[in-house]
Formats: C-alpha cells, sequence, structure tokens
C-alpha cells in the first residue's frame, strides 16, 4: 500500500521530456545548445586543462621559474623515447642526458644524447621546494626525473626549463584576459547603459568620449601609457596597470553595443507592458533588460579573451608588458625577436604555440557560445 | 445592442485636445526642422462599460494616442480626464510617483504576442507581474490568483511553470490578456490584439475578450485596422486620418452611412465574403500623406473624391451631425456617402 503511494509520487514528479523543454528557462536551453556544439566542448575541456596547469603551476613545473639548470644554456628538447638502442621497449619512458660540447670555431654550444645512460621519467618526484597559491609548501613535482634533468621544451638563453616557464608565464597570460575583459565589461556595461537609458545629454557626452579614445591608435596608446608605468613598480603592480591599460580601450566597443542594447529593449514591447503594469524603473532595468542581453555580454566577453591575450603578448614582446622577472607567454617570445635565435635556437617560439591554442579554443567556445544564445537560428 | 444604455452610463475617460508632437530634428545641435503632429487635437469620451473602436491606416497615429492615454508617452497638451471610484483624475497632471499608482487602472492587450511576453519568465511571473509590482499580492495568494486568471482566459493551470517559448500565438495572447486583467482594470486599451493572429484564433480571442468584458465590467478601447472585427466586438467607433479624429458613430450608423468620404473609402477596401457580384479591387488613391508635411485645408482633400475649393483652404472642424454623430468635413450634410450595409 505505502509503496504504491510512493510510486505514484514518484510518477507525477516524473514529467515527460516534452514537459522538461517546455519548462526549461533560456539559461538551460542555452546550456543544452552549447553542449550539444562538439567543437566548442572539446576547446572549452582544453582552457580547463590550461587553467589547471596555470593554477598549479609550481606542483606541474619541473622547475622554478627563474631556476638556471647548470650546462643546459640553449639546450634542445629533450626526446622522450620508449625503446633502447638495444630495441627493447620501455613501459616507463625515458630520455637520454645530453652531454654539452663547445664548438672551438663557431664559439656555439652542441649537444649530444649519452646514449649510455637512461633518465626514466617519473610522476611526483622531489624537487625544488616552492610555495603554491601562498600557503602549500612542497617539493613534490608532477613529472620528472631523479637522475639528470628533463627538459620537453628545451632551454633558453640562461638555461631555464622552457616548459616550466610557460607553464608559469600562462598564469599571466590567461587571467590577464579574464581581469582585463572583466573591467572593460564593468566599465563598458555602466557607461553604455546610463547612455542608453537616459539618452539626451550624458549619452552625447559618453559617446563623444568613446569616439576619442577609439581615434587614438591602439599601439602607440598601449606604448605610450606603459611607457609611463614607474620602473620602480613591483611585478603585480604592473600587472594590474597593463591589465587597466588594456582595457582602458576595449571598454568603448561594449558601451557603443550595450547603449543599442537599452535604446532597443527600451522599446521592446515585454518592457512597455512592465511599465504600464507600474513596474518601477529599477525593475525594468534589472528583472526584464539587463538579463535580456546578459548571454549577448558573456558570448562578448568570451570572444574579446583572446584579444586581450594577444595585446599582452604582443605589448611584452615589444617589452612594454611584463618584464622580467615576471614570465607571460609575450615576456617568452621576446627572446625570439632576434633571427638568429629563431635560426639557431627554434624551440623558443613554442610559447607562441600556446598562445595560437588558448586563442583559438577561447574563439570556439565563444563561437559555441554565441549559436547557443541566439535562439532564432 | 447595448447601444442605449451605454449613452446614459457615467463617462469613464475624458480627453481634451489632446496633441503628440513629434520635432524632427537635424544635425550636431539638434536644430528642429519640423514637426509630426501624431496626434493632433484630440477629443473623445468612452464610457463605462463601453467599447470603442478605433480604426485608421497604418502611420495615422492610433497606436500613438493609446500609449499617451497610458502615458507611456507624455503628450504635448491636452487633459486625459479619468473617472473611477467616484474620483476624477487628470492623468497628465500627475508626477511620477503618483502615475505609478494609477497604472493599475489602465492596462494594455498588445500587437505581438512575441515581443510583449519576457522569454526569460515563466507564465506564473509575467501574469503575476502587475500584482507583485502593485503590492496586491504575493506569494501563495499571488499564485492563486494568476491560477483563477489563467483558468479564466482558457489555459491549463498545469502550464503555469511554462516559459512563453512553450506556447503558440493565440495562448500567448490570451497570457497577455490574463496579464492585463490581472489588476482587474475598468478600462483597458487593446492595440491590435489580432492582428498577429490567424483568422480562426481571431476569432476565439475576439469571443474571450467579449465574455471578459461582461465578466469584468470593462471598458475598452480597441486599436484595429480591421473593420470587421470593430463591427464584431465595438459599440461606437472613431476614424482618424493623419492624426485627426475624422469621424466618430455609433457602429452601425457608421458602417451603414458613413459621414466622411475616408470612411467611406474605408468600407469600400473591406473584402467581402460571399458576395456574388462583379468583384473590384479597391484601394484609395494616392498615398497618405506625409505627416511631417500634411497639406493645407483639409488632411484628406488631395485623395477625396468629392474635394472643391474650400477643401483646399479651410481645415474642416469635428461638427457633431447628427445626435452622437460627429465628423470633421465640410459637406458631411450633402453627401451621401455609401456604407456597406446599404448595397
Amino acid at each position: 500500500m505505502k509503496r504504491e503511494q510512493k510510486k505514484d509520487q514518484n510518477s507525477r514528479r516524473e514529467l515527460s521530456a516534452e514537459e522538461r523543454m517546455y519548462m526549461a528557462s533560456q539559461w538551460r536551453l542555452m546550456a543544452r545548445r552549447f553542449f550539444r556544439h562538439k567543437i566548442a566542448v572539446s576547446a572549452l575541456a582544453v582552457l580547463g586543462i590550461f587553467y589547471i596547469l596555470a593554477i598549479f603551476c609550481p606542483f606541474f613545473a619541473p622547475y622554478g621559474k627563474n631556476q638556471r639548470l647548470k650546462g643546459y644554456i640553449h639546450a634542445p628538447p629533450h626526446k622522450v623515447h620508449f625503446v633502447d638502442e638495444s630495441g627493447e621497449f620501455h613501459l616507463r619512458p625515458f630520455v637520454y642526458p645530453h652531454k654539452q660540447e663547445l664548438n672551438e670555431e663557431t664559439l656555439s654550444r652542441n649537444y649530444t644524447p649519452d646514449k649510455s645512460e637512461k633518465h626514466f621519467l617519473k610522476f611526483f618526484v622531489e624537487g625544488k621546494p616552492y610555495t603554491m597559491l601562498g600557503i602549500i609548501k612542497s617539493r613534490t613535482h608532477f613529472i620528472g626525473t631523479e637522475k639528470g634533468k628533463f627538459l620537453l621544451f628545451g632551454a633558453d638563453e640562461m638555461g631555464r626549463d622552457l616548459f616550466s616557464r610557460i607553464l608559469f608565464g600562462a598564469r599571466v597570460s590567461l587571467t590577464i584576459g579574464l581581469v582585463g575583459v572583466f573591467l572593460a565589461l564593468v566599465l563598458g556595461t555602466i557607461m553604455g547603459g546610463i547612455s542608453g537609458y537616459y539618452g539626451g545629454k550624458p549619452d552625447m557626452l559618453i559617446q563623444r568620449v568613446i569616439e576619442f579614445i577609439m581615434s587614438i591608435p591602439a599601439i602607440p596608446f598601449w606604448m605610450a601609457l606603459s611607457a609611463a608605468l614607474p620602473p620602480t613598480w613591483s611585478v603585480i603592480m604592473v600587472y594590474f596597470a597593463i591589465t587597466v591599460i588594456l582595457s582602458l580601450r576595449r571598454w568603448c566597443g561594449i558601451a557603443r553595443v550595450v547603449r543599442g542594447k537599452f535604446l532597443q529593449l527600451r522599446e521592446e514591447d515585454f518592457v512597455v507592458a512592465a511599465k504600464a503594469a507600474g513596474a518601477s524603473e529599477s525593475r525594468i532595468m534589472f528583472v526584464h533588460m539587463v538579463p535580456s542581453f546578459l548571454s549577448w555580454i558573456i558570448v562578448r566577453a568570451t570572444i574579446m579573451i583572446p584579444g586581450m591575450i594577444i595585446a599582452e603578448t604582443g605589448l611584452s614582446f615589444l617589452g612594454l608588458g611584463i618584464r622580467p622577472p615576471a614570465v607571460s607567454w609575450g615576456a617568452l617570445l621576446k627572446s625570439a625577436q632576434n633571427v638568429q635565435n629563431v635560426l639557431m635556437y627554434p624551440w623558443i617560439l613554442i610559447p607562441g604555440i600556446f598562445v595560437v591554442i588558448a586563442v583559438l579554443a577561447y574563439n570556439f567556445v565563444g563561437d559555441g557560445l554565441r549559436d547557443a544564445a541566439d535562439p532564432y537560428q | 445592442m447595448s447601444n442605449d444604455e451605454t449613452t446614459e452610463s457615467s463617462p469613464l475617460l475624458q480627453v481634451e485636445g489632446l496633441k503628440k508632437y513629434f520635432s524632427i530634428t537635424k544635425g550636431f545641435f539638434s536644430r528642429v526642422k519640423g514637426t509630426v503632429k501624431a496626434v493632433d487635437d484630440v477629443n473623445f469620451t468612452i464610457f463605462k462599460g463601453e467599447n470603442v473602436g478605433l480604426v485608421g491606416e497604418s502611420g495615422c497615429g492610433k497606436t500613438t494616442l493609446g500609449r499617451c492615454l497610458l502615458r507611456l508617452l507624455d503628450p504635448t497638451d491636452g487633459h486625459i480626464n479619468f473617472n473611477f471610484d467616484h474620483k476624477a483624475v487628470d492623468l497628465l497632471a500627475l508626477n511620477k510617483k503618483e502615475l505609478r499608482a494609477y497604472r493599475r487602472y489602465i492596462q494594455m492587450i498588445f500587437q505581438d504576442p512575441y515581443s510583449s511576453l519576457n522569454p526569460r519568465m515563466p507564465m506564473v511571473d509575467i501574469v503575476g507581474e502587475p500584482l507583485k509590482v502593485n503590492g496586491i499580492a504575493k506569494g501563495d495568494e499571488l499564485e492563486e490568483r494568476v491560477r483563477d486568471l489563467v483558468d479564466t482566459v482558457g489555459l491549463d493551470v498545469r502550464h503555469l511553470r511554462r516559459y512563453p517559448h512553450a506556447f503558440s500565438g493565440g495562448q500567448r495572447q490570451r497570457i497577455g490578456l490574463a496579464r492585463a486583467l490581472s489588476v482587474n482594470p475598468p478600462f483597458i486599451i487593446a492595440d491590435e490584439p489580432t492582428s498577429a493572429l490567424d483568422v480562426s484564433v481571431q476569432a476565439t480571442i475576439l469571443n474571450l475578450l467579449q465574455d471578459l468584458q461582461e465578466q469584468f465590467n470593462l471598458s475598452m478601447l480597441f486599436i484595429t485596422h480591421d473593420l470587421s472585427v470593430i463591427h464584431h466586438i465595438c459599440q461606437r467607433v472613431m476614424v482618424m486620418y493623419l492624426g485627426n479624429v475624422v469621424e466618430v458613430a455609433r457602429t452601425k450608423d457608421l458602417f451603414t452611412q458613413p459621414l466622411h468620404p475616408y470612411t467611406e473609402t474605408l468600407l469600400k477596401a473591406v473584402p467581402k465574403i460571399g458576395y456574388r457580384g462583379e468583384i473590384t479591387r479597391f484601394a484609395p488613391p494616392g498615398e497618405p500623406p506625409d505627416p511631417a508635411n500634411a497639406p493645407a485645408g483639409c488632411y484628406f482633400h488631395p485623395r477625396c473624391p468629392y474635394a472643391q475649393d474650400i477643401c483646399k483652404e479651410q481645415h474642416p472642424a469635428l461638427e457633431e451631425w447628427a445626435e452622437g454623430r460627429y465628423a470633421r468635413c465640410h459637406f458631411a450634410k450633402e453627401l451621401s456617402l455609401k456604407g456597406v450595409g446599404s448595397e
């Protein structure tokens, strides 16, 4: 008897798939459409991995970001082997240690793998102690070798491991976009909102300011501002200054579109209906108008982040952004300014590949979000 | 017909000299280049429990007039006297705060059932919004009242949590209706509520409107360009042309014998079903004139088949030619115009 009652309740609670669809809010419909977009979802996964690597970089990086490895200046990437000289297969991958020789004539360092010795790669090896996220103290690194060194992407002119530096650089490069876009969005939405909702004189003023800012060429604008940063500033202060500089231009585009959205929504019937019903101004704005373009803002933000990443990379490449001892992908690429370096040590271009992957992933996610947010496609 | 009753009952809404001018500005310093007289000196009265139709071509100012009555647009000049609860208030004299308190007495039904419902709100929130923002009900009581309303307009109460995308056009229009009725307003402005629906659904919505009108004792201003809808549901009709009311009459009178040539052209343009004679397509000659640049004299004279010299010079006034019959034409008495019933 009791069981039957329970069963009845269950069947009532279980709505048909169709009914669930009808009762789905716009957000749930959007999420559903997004997760059908395979490329976007895989791009999202890639970004997820990048951010995890960036957040926990001291753990994932085999070495410290400024740790110099003696005898490894401009060392090429280590090849990871499974099969040794004698043709024997090893389940655990290994690297051959590099032997450094100085060419007497050209004074260049030549590295040859020493095949007599095998250094096996291991997870969770002990290495240089570090402090992660300011609280976790440890010496365990995710991957490494117990003897010798493991340089997945080679080393730079000071013998620092490029792979480790890329992970540390990701922290700056991937977050500068987020923080910058967030600032630009907040500024753009407020200014655009005032402009669009109130119109008249404030609108006029804001629009002229935007036109003025947009008329200044981007690169000289950024260069002038970042050149004006006091050299005595700490790494973190420079980092925030650069984000502010980048977002100072970006908010203009957002403000314009938000203004347009407000103008358009002000005339929309459901907003008029809310007004006729006697709703207050703040209710009209925050219950009816803002949610209508919130999805658009999210899409826009996702599409803007790669632009920010590229801008940071560009500035740092020119030596105007993130400066040593801080690392970012752009700062790493700075050593690739010299053609000779690129020819002789092509692996210093690897940070560029990471920039490309991150930018593409963001674009795919943005694409997927845009398709999902636009119900009329 | 309830004509006799309505004329005896007391006025609900008296509009006097209502004007809405839009200035056309140009250039950096917003110089005024011209004025569009969207609503120009409109006077009318709507009695309690009465349906008044408002017809006219696109762009004649029908919708602007409706929005002025709600003060969604601020009229340039005039008075809107609203008599309710033994109080008479000039809606145009109210400040923002006072106006919000009065919003609940006049509600609106919109033309487009797709854009008039917020796609991000479930039905229960849409219908309950006027109750909520006016502090009439909240929580369980709110939901109970929404349930009743939803049931009244013929929707399924089990669908309360559905979002607008789950409803058809006709169902959405019912939601809009329930929302307008939620605060129990004495007066509703219906801005072409059926023109976005297909014909079979139109009929059900119109019948529903009529039923509800009796049930809630509503007065309605029914804005439309569809004369058959007017014929079906309104006791009196106002005809608008270029911001002016050109004719006011009881529906029956207007259809049998119009007094203004413009009304005649409108009636002629109505297609007839079951008419066995030769089918003549009819459209009023010419285009409606530019409202920013209205012709001198009678606004209709360039398109009027009966125009004389005086029409080009003198703008006629809206005069009462017979009891309850007003027309803005110099020759309203002389012309004997054809209606639809007279064939």
